[in-house]
């Protein structure tokens, strides 16, 4: 495969091969190839863009991205949630510059234009009675998300009109986005600000890698598991090699790395999760729900496209219990070899204050820039861009050949929907992220 | 600043910040180690372009880096073997610039410092410098065996770290 410019269906049949469980390194590096992705996928797909607990009161609004767009996603007057295109609707300037607040509109820094939280045009730059009623003012409101909708807290919008419901779209990801969204009564809340940085890869490294890669887990994160859990390199990979990895449908992959035989008789039930936290866990999931989250050492899932998930305990006090951590990801496209990395942590609005300090802690510490799980996985992740930027590495292939040996080990008894494979070593949900990539730049 | 400390404890501080520096450019940390105090805080908010007026706080807050001596431990020992690090593995070459330093008594023997200072860093594959400046606010304790620090909050100039990761120390 040559780089071209204009790259068709029938080009994109060839750059992942479902057979040969192979996809071509140019969907890593190729920015035509991201140029498409920005019409074709992001504009079309459902996108994470916040957290309910992130605006909760009327005129809160958090600034955010849509793939390479920038939004303002805000709470109206009357407690709807609007996600507008963060860009004036005269001539197109930035409207609102700063991180986060509270307001009963936007005004641009330019001519003075004016709209409120909906998006509608509230002033021009002087008299609106001088355009002397030649321009319909309806056409000049700001641009909308053509659908803004939520799942247990978590905000997603669309600009596709003909998009289906989101919760048709999560489909059976619903049940196990409730593992560690909607296991208690009042759902989780937002720890902070998003954590954002630039990785040198291409933003399809981290949506895969969180479909989830089980060996990188004992190579990349072993030591850190050693030293923060206390648990042996091979318990890591015993957990790994013998958990489910799900194909949830719709692109939506994760697994459920359980806590190992080895272990049984060292990590409590819910690895480490307070009581008072457990009892809420066992009144909110269903019995099959809790069989799987009872035994969870962790967790990882990717929504497809960018929006990740990690749960995972840790100890970072000598003697002390292991604390769990929960963070969602969104993988920002940037260009074909560069993405930002913007992450949340999260916590039960149930929990105690010194649970959700400790869990700021645990979270810090491990999944962030300066964590010492990511700041691992982003040196790995940069050196694949570094390494296929030439004319001979990209011709080759991101080979998740491991899926040709459990591909087709269904299991046929596990307790949730979707596919479940025995293995997180199988490569095959990883793999499932670009086969459905693969489905929309080709229709 | 208040309470201007004498020509000799000036000199003396700036001299353990300008130590520091150099142990930090060389991923020398077991000698960095060394000094930190037992109840160390190393803090790194995240910054945020807020409005001057109006602006809220999300949660309860989460820095980069929110650190005690004991996860500074486990970090400076994972980061001190190529055995337990990938982020560097080979190791970045490090710049610390460090200025600006003003210092005031805070008593007890301790003192305000504040510095800028400014990390270039050069990975084996990013050939140009990452170049990330902060404000530091510090409080450095004089013990019978030398200085320690004891609190830092380190106030970085980017909103969005224009840097694959933060494995290193400011």
């Amino acid at each position: 495969m040559l780089l071209k410019e204009n790259l068709g269906p029938a080009d994109f049949e060839q750059l992942v091969d479902e057979q040969k469980a192979t996809a071509s390194r140019l969907i890593f590096t190729d920015q035509n190839i991201f140029e498409l992705e920005q019409e074709k996928l992001f504009a079309k797909v459902w996108l994470y863009i916040g957290h309910t607990s992130e605006i909760p009161n009327p005129g809160d609004y958090v600034t955010r991205k849509m793939a390479t767009d920038p939004v303002i996603l805000n709470r109206g007057e009357d407690g709807k949630i609007n996600v507008l295109l963060n860009s004036c609707s005269h001539r197109g300037t930035l409207l609102c510059t700063t991180d986060t607040g509270t307001t009963k509109g936007f005004i641009c820094a330019y001519h003075g234009w004016a709209f409120g939280l909906d998006g509608g045009l509230k002033a021009t730059a002087d008299d609106m009675n001088l355009y002397d009623g030649k321009v319909d003012f309806d056409t000049l409101n700001l641009k909308s998300a053509a659908r803004v909708d939520t799942y247990a807290g978590l905000i997603f919008a669309t600009w596709n009109e003909a998009a289906p419901d989101l919760a048709d779209f999560l489909g059976d990801a619903r049940w196990y986005l409730d593992l560690y969204h909607n296991r208690t009564p009042q759902g989780m809340e937002v720890l902070g600000a998003p954590h954002r940085w630039v990785v040198d890869t291409n933003w399809k490294t981290g949506a895969v890698n969180f479909g989830a890669d089980g060996p990188h887990a004992v190579k990349v994160h072993g030591p850190i598991t050693q030293a923060t859990f206390g648990i042996p390199p091979q318990a890591v990979r015993e957990s790994l090699l013998y958990s489910p990895a799900i194909s949830m449908g719709n692109g939506h992959n994760g697994i459920l790395p359980f806590i190992p035989e080895s272990l049984r008789d060292q990590v409590p039930p819910y690895t480490g999760y307070p009581a008072e936290l457990i009892e809420l866990y066992e009144r909110c999931l269903s019995p099959a729900q809790q069989e799987v989250s009872q035994n969870l050492l962790g967790g990882v899932q990717t929504m497809f496209p960018n929006f990740s998930s990690v749960q995972a305990p840790a100890i970072f006090r000598p003697g002390g219990p292991p604390i769990n951590m929960m963070a969602i990801r969104v993988w920002q496209p940037i260009s074909a070899t560069q993405m930002e990395i913007w992450n949340w942590f999260l916590v039960e609005k149930e929990a105690s204050d010194q649970w959700k300090h400790e869990a700021m802690l645990a979270g810090v510490r491990t999944f962030s820039a300066g964590g010492t799980f990511d700041q691992d996985d982003a040196e790995a992740w940069a050196g694949i861009t570094s390494g296929i930027a030439g004319q001979q590495g990209r011709q080759g292939d991101m080979n998740f050949q491991m899926a040709l040996a459990y591909r087709d080990q269904v299991m046929p008894d596990f307790a949730g929907p979707g596919k479940a494979y025995p293995s997180i070593y199988g490569e095959v949900t990883e793999f499932d992220v670009l086969l459905e990539w693969q489905k929309y730049m080709t229709a | 600043m208040s309470n201007r400390v004498s020509e000799t404890e000036y000199r003396d501080l700036a001299d353990f910040l300008y130590d520091e520096a150099e142990l930090l450019s060389a991923q020398d940390y077991p000698e960095w180690q060394k000094m930190l105090a037992e109840d160390l805080h190393y803090l790194i908010p995240v910054p945020q372009f807020l409005e001057q007026v109006g602006s809220r706080e999300i949660g309860i807050g989460n820095g980069y880096f929110d650190e005690d001596i004991h996860s500074m431990r486990i970090r400076l020992q994972l980061l001190s073997s190529p055995q337990t690090t990938t982020a560097e593995q080979v190791k970045s070459m490090l710049n610390h610039v460090v200025t600006n330093i003003r210092i005031s008594e805070a008593g007890n023997d301790e003192y305000h410092c504040k510095s800028a200072i400014t990390v270039h860093r050069t990975r084996f594959n990013k050939k140009e410098p990452t170049i990330i400046s902060a404000r530091r606010t510090d409080l450095i304790r004089r013990t019978s065996d030398g200085f320690r620090l004891v609190t830092r909050r380190v106030d970085l100039n980017q909103s969005i770290l224009m840097s694959s990761n933060i494995s290193y120390f400011f």
